[in-house]
């Protein structure tokens, strides 16, 4: 085969494959995980969790922490400040029944999830 | 004490080989199933885990160039090193290949030694002073890489990197694929089934290996090492570069279509990743590699003799990785010289996607598939392969820009 044909092939696929994994990135949900099965063996993992926001502040240099809890416990959210804006994280309040994707963490021996997607319910 | 610090280097070691041999299989992997394991591990002194961790990753990222140059199954931080490594296997002279990575690994161990009183002082001013500047860095980079092409090259230098880049900004901000496994199939895609498939259409033939290579030219060793101590410098302190960025910076600074000193830089590069990151932690307290992170977690005040003693552990394992990657290669040629390179490319394939499956499942191929389709632009036009590298550095200047 012509390397002109497979070069334009390549490419056709490259285009056209994209557009598939954007549309499915856009389409995935991670599964629902209650609170308390996210254990040290998630950290690096992403997971869904959804809860009630029991406090959130915010601290000078505008990163914003909340806790999560549901019925099986609970978990700290740190949003920096590159991404409250993003996700829109300033109408937040406590009491507020959220759905929160993102990574899990460890930072100073504690678990917590740094959000990519904040869903209201 | 000691005995047991030197047991769980031992220790550390072996599984750097297994992690280094197994095309997908990541140190922060083996990581992670440590940590997940803590009773396996609880019962243990502290620093005989972290010297266990240390070892396994300094041997991992020379053993890791096995794979990478002899089959093509690279991971992020070899990624560079199939196409010259390839280059110099058809030519018999995969071994050279192999020893020069080992090299550029020893060189930077010795370099970092001799100047860590003198970086002590510096890290902290050049961490304040270059991160600003990484995304213009980066630019700077991507922009010549792309003006050194020849004509119509150059569009196509851009569409490979735009392609890559897209490909990186989408797979690396969804839940495709969980982030512990995402780059396997990304860089396998990228850098080794592209490299194997244009091997099977060309109808490669293993030529036969040279087992003695001569005296390697001192200058390339040395200049090579420096090149990647210096790389390496800018990825141990800085997140969001790694590996693969300072490795394109590298081929920027190297002589043109020196494959060989691009190799020992690429050896130094990861042996400085270990390094730096381990001196960053101490020096501006930040973690900047996956066992860095480990150390942080399991050592509760690093001081300076903790960071002495881990250095120390990286030297030592460097050492025993040097010498089990040049046994390990010398085997490895024997038997890759009895099979045909094409059985050998198609079984790697198959190994990459079926290991595909089961890490990453159907997004996973999907990504492994267009990746590949990516991946075959960039040889197929005849441009630096490197430009590929777009699948991460699109995203960290983005990162830099606070874009994603």
């Amino acid at each position: 085969m012509e390397n002109k044909l497979l070069i334009y092939l390549s490419l056709a696929s490259s285009v056209i494959g994209l557009t598939i994994i954007y549309i499915a990135s856009q389409n995935v949900e991670l599964n629902l995980t209650s609170i308390g099965m996210v254990t040290y063996d998630d950290v690096g993992k992403n997971v869904r969790v959804c809860g009630r926001i029991d406090s959130i502040f915010t601290s000078r240099q505008n990163h914003v922490f909340f806790k999560l809890e549901d019925h099986s416990g609970e978990i700290d959210a740190v949003v920096f400040n590159s991404s409250t804006n993003k996700l829109q994280v300033q109408d937040l309040k406590k009491g507020d029944l959220v759905c929160v994707s993102g990574r899990i963490d460890e930072y100073e021996d504690k678990l917590e999830i740094l959000p990519q997607k904040i869903e209201r319910e | 004490m000691f005995l047991e610090i030197l047991l769980f280097i031992l220790l550390g070691a072996f599984s750097g080989v297994i992690a280094g041999l197994l095309p997908g299989i990541h140190p922060n992997t083996l990581i992670v199933l440590l940590f997940g394991s803590l009773t396996l591990i609880s019962g243990y002194p502290v620093y005989a885990i972290v010297s266990f961790i240390i070892s396994m990753v300094v041997v991992n990222t020379l053993v890791g160039f096995i794979p990478a140059i002899f089959l093509g199954a690279p991971e992020d931080s070899t990624a560079l090193s199939v196409l010259p490594g390839h280059r110099l296997l058809m030519e018999g002279r995969g071994l050279e290949a192999v020893y020069l990575s080992v090299i550029g690994g020893i060189g930077v161990v010795l370099l970092f030694s001799l100047s860590l009183p003198l970086l002590i002082k510096v890290l902290p001013f050049l961490y304040e002073n270059i991160k600003s500047y990484i995304p213009f860095l980066l630019m700077g980079i991507v922009s010549v890489m792309i003006l050194t092409e020849k004509g119509i090259q150059k569009l196509w230098g851009v569409v490979a990197f735009t392609l890559s880049g897209i490909l990186g900004m989408i797979t690396l901000n969804s839940y495709l694929v969980q982030p512990t496994f995402v780059f396997f199939p990304l860089f396998s895609g990228l850098f080794g089934i592209s490299t194997l498939l244009l091997s099977l259409k060309s109808k490669t033939k293993l030529v036969k290996q040279f087992e003695n290579f001569g005296v390697v030219d001192r200058s390339l060793a040395i200049l090579g090492s420096i090149k990647g101590f210096l790389a390496g410098l800018i990825v141990g302190i800085l997140p969001a570069v790694g590996s693969a960025q300072a490795g394109t910076l590298v081929q920027i600074i190297a002589r043109k279509e020196d494959a060989k000193e691009f190799l020992v830089s690429m050896g130094g590069i990861n042996a400085a990743n270990t390094l730096f990151a381990l001196a960053a932690l101490y020096i501006i307290g930040k973690p900047r590699s996956g066992a860095a992170v480990a150390v942080d977690r399991l050592v509760e005040n690093f001081g300076f003799n903790e960071m002495l003693l881990l250095v120390g552990v990286t030297l030592f394992a460097t050492g025993l990785g040097v010498i089990l990657t040049l046994n390990i290669s010398k085997r490895f040629l024997n038997i890759l010289g009895k099979i045909s390179y094409d059985k050998i490319s198609i079984s790697v394939i198959g190994l990459i996607t079926i290991l595909t499956l089961i890490f990453t499942g159907f997004y996973g191929l999907l990504i492994l598939a267009v990746s590949t389709a990516i991946g075959l632009i960039a040889p197929l036009a005849n441009i630096k392969r490197s430009l590929l590298m777009g699948v991460l550095i699109l995203p960290t200047i983005f990162l830099y820009f606070g874009l994603i």
